[in-house]
């Protein structure tokens, strides 16, 4: 998808510049990698604990709720990035 | 598109869905939003229990179980994508009749329904050990080829038409 992506972009730069959409869908991948990492270093590390939990720690259902919307988010800003192009 | 079938695709065209979709300026977006979620969710399923089905993941896990917990997402995927891929196709129905991936679209999606409900689904309810490998392969094969076909088509619907 990073691929693809940046060769879908390169092909319309100026555009996805100018769109409102494409800012939004590139700060919501920040935050998605930035939500990623978070989670590889504070919750991973200890999973073992945890992994047969009925409730997993809180830092590590933020990040998967974080994760869900986040997605969700950059989807939703792609495709209606196409409707203004 | 079979000729036969033009009354319908007139009607709706003309319906009172077609038209308030076709008239709003947010309302085929919105509907492409539920569609597009809702399709990542059941190809994400789809694409899991056929690969396990393939024996190229999970190998631990037994098919049931897995089926079993993906059953829902599975379920309201498919009700989702059909109520939100309805409302979208009365708003440009006529448009529509006449693009072939749509026709491509329709043909795959049928034969995925049938193939999802009259034999993926009872494979995957049954033990591994009392079903033939090669009806296993075959309800994983089957499902990726015509729901990605699925997929695939609709969306050259838009390079198309």
């Amino acid at each position: 998808m990073f691929v693809t992506g940046v060769v879908l972009f390169l092909s319309q730069a100026y555009k996805a510049y100018e769109s409102v959409f494409f800012r939004t869908k590139i700060v919501l991948l920040v935050l998605a990698a930035a939500n990623a990492l978070a989670f590889e270093y504070t919750s991973r590390p200890s999973v073992a604990q945890w992994d047969t939990a009925a409730v997993p720690p809180l830092p590590a259902r933020f990040a998967g709720w974080a994760s869900i919307v986040l997605w969700a988010g950059i989807i939703a800003a792609g495709r209606t990035m196409a409707y203004t192009f | 598109m079979p000729h036969a079938l033009f009354p319908f695709f007139q009607w709706a065209d003309a319906s009172w869905i077609g038209t308030t979709v076709r008239n709003s300026r947010y309302w085929f977006p919105i509907l492409e939003l539920f569609h597009l979620f809702a399709l990542t969710i059941l190809l994400g399923t789809t694409l899991l229990l056929s690969l396990r089905l393939l024996g190229v993941l999970m190998p631990k896990q037994p098919i049931p179980e897995l089926a079993h917990e993906l059953a829902p997402w599975m379920r309201w995927s498919i009700a989702v994508v059909l109520v939100s891929g309805l409302c979208m196709f009365f708003s440009g129905a006529l448009r529509y009749y006449t693009n072939i991936s749509f026709a491509i679209k329709m043909v795959f999606l049928f034969a995925a329904l049938v193939f999802h409900f009259a034999y993926f689904r009872r494979i995957v309810q049954r033990d591994e050990s009392s079903v033939s490998p090669a009806a296993v392969k075959l309800a994983g094969i089957g499902a990726l080829v015509l729901w990605f076909g699925v997929g695939l088509a609709g969306r050259s619907i838009g390079f198309v038409g």
